[in-house]
């Protein structure tokens, strides 16, 4: 691996080594640009994960103070962990599923399809699906998703899955397979294929699903182009008196203060610690936070309505032997307002361990007793899935920092709050029931309904939109405000979409090291 | 749910919570306060001791007025770590726990079951991905 001196000015500085952060680092330093990757966990690898659910949570969650806000059930039951993120080599790509749709055209152009909504914020963004394709074919091929792209086969159904599809197949759905997942079906890459282990979730102990952890970010550290600093917290992003930025004062492993200067500085810390790092960076010249002359950072905070309908059937399922999520339902996927909602949504099959259904069945104070312990009984004839569908971005919705507390690092305290618009409602509502129904096609006995998770997909924070007055990055992710600061992750979305968000991040983060390499040859940044 | 957990599943849980308030005096303070409560609950409600009342749903009724309390929360928090988080009783509840170390489920059944049709083959799924 490089290493680059702190007093550098002609690196790339990438904060963060997630989907977004990994991906651009490795795609810089494949074309040759410097970078310094800072990532505030630890350095992971394939053999540190366990097949454990709390054991893995514990050992690669965030887990700084943090708290949730806002009118959905978690500022009451998940009062300290409103989402669930890794911190750590890797970022949550190590613990994701692996799921990797595509939006649909539609969903780059929500407030053109769906009009203005009252209580909600949506925008279109400035890039069409046309411009991502062939974004996407490329993050395809870098992540190894099954399909038609790579060639690799979707993986084998597993008996949870199967449970599922039949029911889809009895209420006449077309559109559910087990893919396009990021997990080798045959080995690729000098990857394996996917043993059927389970636990994708607390991590793939043998490397077959993508992360940045096992690709990304070991292929960068391979060229001399790319050091990666764990236990480095950034900050601060710096500026001159010009308005560019300089460079990133971090907290180091050893709870130093370091300054790495930089020619170019990439946030890539998900949705809550990108607008936070931005809004902790405010000087007097940019009082309210750096790159937020529109306001909009911090705002619109998105992360996909959500819910889970686990269904208890006649004979065993054992849902959690192979791969977690091993089928997505797509058949609807589609805008029709007079389903009482804008947007569409996926089923996704996905199995929990009893640990996880245990705790979550029933979240908060009331989760015990008969009933869910006799839920609980029926653990091993379960299948089930999670719904996820767009959510509407909203103004209230965000991340804004704590007026007192602090972290450890001294850092204001992010406090994230959610409120379900109309739509989340009836949209979950509707999901539900559609999900009911397809299990009991197939003779479920029980239909039990679970409220969100804390969040798993966190989005538009600092969303991209053409107009520097509504969206604080362009269509390539750099600010409107400072030309050499960029956005790398899940916030720049300016919808949500009904997908799991991390192909298009992926896509977004190759275009964005393209343009960036570009900028830089051509002297603009 | 393979046959009923044995009685040291819960021994093992209340041991846990009487030692959690032996090292700690303000929890051992909320935890006798609570019992008491529960207990007088059920004279006033029914005019006998909690472990005395038949109907478990009535039982589960008291409990309930107290579902917000602390003392309660840890005594639940306890009983589903005891329970759902104990490797030692996966196998009732027909959950296997840890796999990685057994290889995987390629060969142990993660597509075993008969009251569904199978998923479709490797040659159908190869053919799926083509052109
Ligand atoms: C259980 C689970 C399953 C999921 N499954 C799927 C799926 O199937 N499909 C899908 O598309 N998505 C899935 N996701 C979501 C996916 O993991 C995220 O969308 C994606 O990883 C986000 O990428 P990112 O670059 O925005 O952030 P991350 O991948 O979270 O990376 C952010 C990194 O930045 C670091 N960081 C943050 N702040 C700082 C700072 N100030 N200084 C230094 N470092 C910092 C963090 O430690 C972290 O490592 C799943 C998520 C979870 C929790
Ligand atoms: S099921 Fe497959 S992808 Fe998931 S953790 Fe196991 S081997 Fe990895």
């Amino acid at each position: 691996m490089a290493t680059f001196d702190l007093n550098d000015e002609g690196v790339v500085v990438i904060v963060g080594s997630g989907a977004g952060g990994g991906t651009v680092a490795n795609e810089l330093a494949q074309k040759g640009i410097k970078s310094v990757v800072l990532e505030a966990g630890p350095r992971f690898d394939s053999s540190d994960m366990v097949n454990d659910e709390w054991g893995a949570f514990q050992k690669l969650s965030w887990l700084d103070k943090r708290y949730s806000a806002g009118g959905w059930h978690g500022a009451v039951n998940h009062q300290n962990l409103p989402a669930w993120i890794v911190k750590g080599y890797g970022g949550s790509t190590v613990h994701w599923a692996g799921v990797a749709l595509r939006f649909k055209e539609y969903e780059f152009k929500t407030r053109s399809t769906y009009g203005e909504i009252a209580d909600a914020n949506i925008e279109d963004w400035p890039v069409s699906l046309e411009e991502m394709t062939p974004y996407y074919e490329k993050a395809e091929i870098k992540m190894g998703v099954t399909g038609k792209t790579t060639g690799m086969p979707h993986l084998p159904w597993n008996n949870g899955f199967r449970v599922l599809a039949e029911g889809c197949r009895r209420t006449g759905r077309t559109d559910y397979d087990s893919g396009p997942m990021a997990i080798n079906s045959i080995e690729r890459d000098g990857r394996p294929a996917c043993q059927q282990i389970g636990f994708c979730m607390q991590g793939c102990a043998i490397g077959a699903k993508w992360s940045t952890m096992v690709t990304e970010l070991p292929q960068a550290e391979d060229t001399e182009y790319c050091e990666i600093r764990t236990g480095a917290m950034a900050l601060k992003v710096e500026h001159d008196d010009s308005g560019k930025v300089t460079g990133v004062l971090y907290a180091d492993a050893e709870g130093n203060q370091q300054l790495q200067k930089a020619r170019v500085v990439c946030v890539a810390g998900n949705s809550i610690e990108s607008p936070r790092l931005l809004l902790n960076s405010a000087s007097a010249m940019f009082p309210d936070g750096l790159a937020n002359s529109s306001g909009q950072v911090g705002k619109n905070y998105m992360v996909h309505t959500t819910g889970g309908v686990y269904a208890a059937m006649p004979e065993p399922v054992h849902m959690f032997r192979g791969t977690s999520v091993a089928g997505i339902v797509g058949d609807d996927v589609y805008h029709d307002p007079s389903r009482g909602f804008s947007g569409g949504f996926y089923l996704e099959f996905l199995s929990l361990g009893l640990p996880f259904m245990a705790a979550f069945m029933e979240p908060g104070n009331t989760g015990w007793g008969k009933s869910v312990a006799q839920g609980l009984e029926q653990y091993d004839h379960m299948s089930g899935v999670w719904v996820l569908g767009e959510d509407l971005a909203q103004d209230q919705n965000g991340v804004t920092l704590h007026d007192s507390e602090v972290d450890q690092y001294g850092l204001a305290v992010p406090v994230v709050a959610k409120t379900p618009h109309i739509n989340d409602v009836n949209m979950t509502n509707y999901m539900f029931e559609t999900s009911a129904q397809i299990y009991e096609a197939v003779g479920a006995t029980d239909v039990y309904e679970l409220p969100a998770y804390p969040a798993s997909h966190n989005m538009g924070t600092n969303r991209m939109h053409a107009e520097a007055s509504k969206g604080v990055v362009n269509a390539f992710g750099q600010s409107h405000d400072i030309a050499n600061l960029f956005v790398s992750d899940g916030s720049q979305f300016t919808s949500s979409g009904a997908c799991n968000p991390t192909l298009t991040i992926v896509a977004l983060a190759i275009r964005q090291a393209e343009y960036i390499a570009q900028e830089m040859n051509a002297q603009n940044i | 749910m393979n046959g009923r957990l044995s009685i040291d599943v819960y021994q093992a849980i209340a041991d846990g919570v009487s030692a959690g308030a032996d090292a700690d005096e303000a929890n051992a303070t909320a935890l006798k306060a609570g019992l008491g409560e529960v207990v007088a609950q059920a004279q006033a409600l029914f005019g006998s001791s909690y472990v005395d009342i038949p109907d478990d749903d009535a039982r589960e009724g008291i409990l309930r007025t107290f579902q917000n309390e602390g003392f309660f929360q840890g005594v639940r928090w306890a009983a589903y770590f005891g329970i759902y988080n104990n490797p030692d009783v996966w196998l009732k509840f027909g959950y296997q726990g840890s796999s990685v170390e057994h290889g995987d489920y390629i060969d142990r059944g993660f597509s075993d079951i008969t009251f569904v049709p199978e998923g479709p083959t490797l040659e159908e799924r190869m053919a799926q991905v083509k052109g």
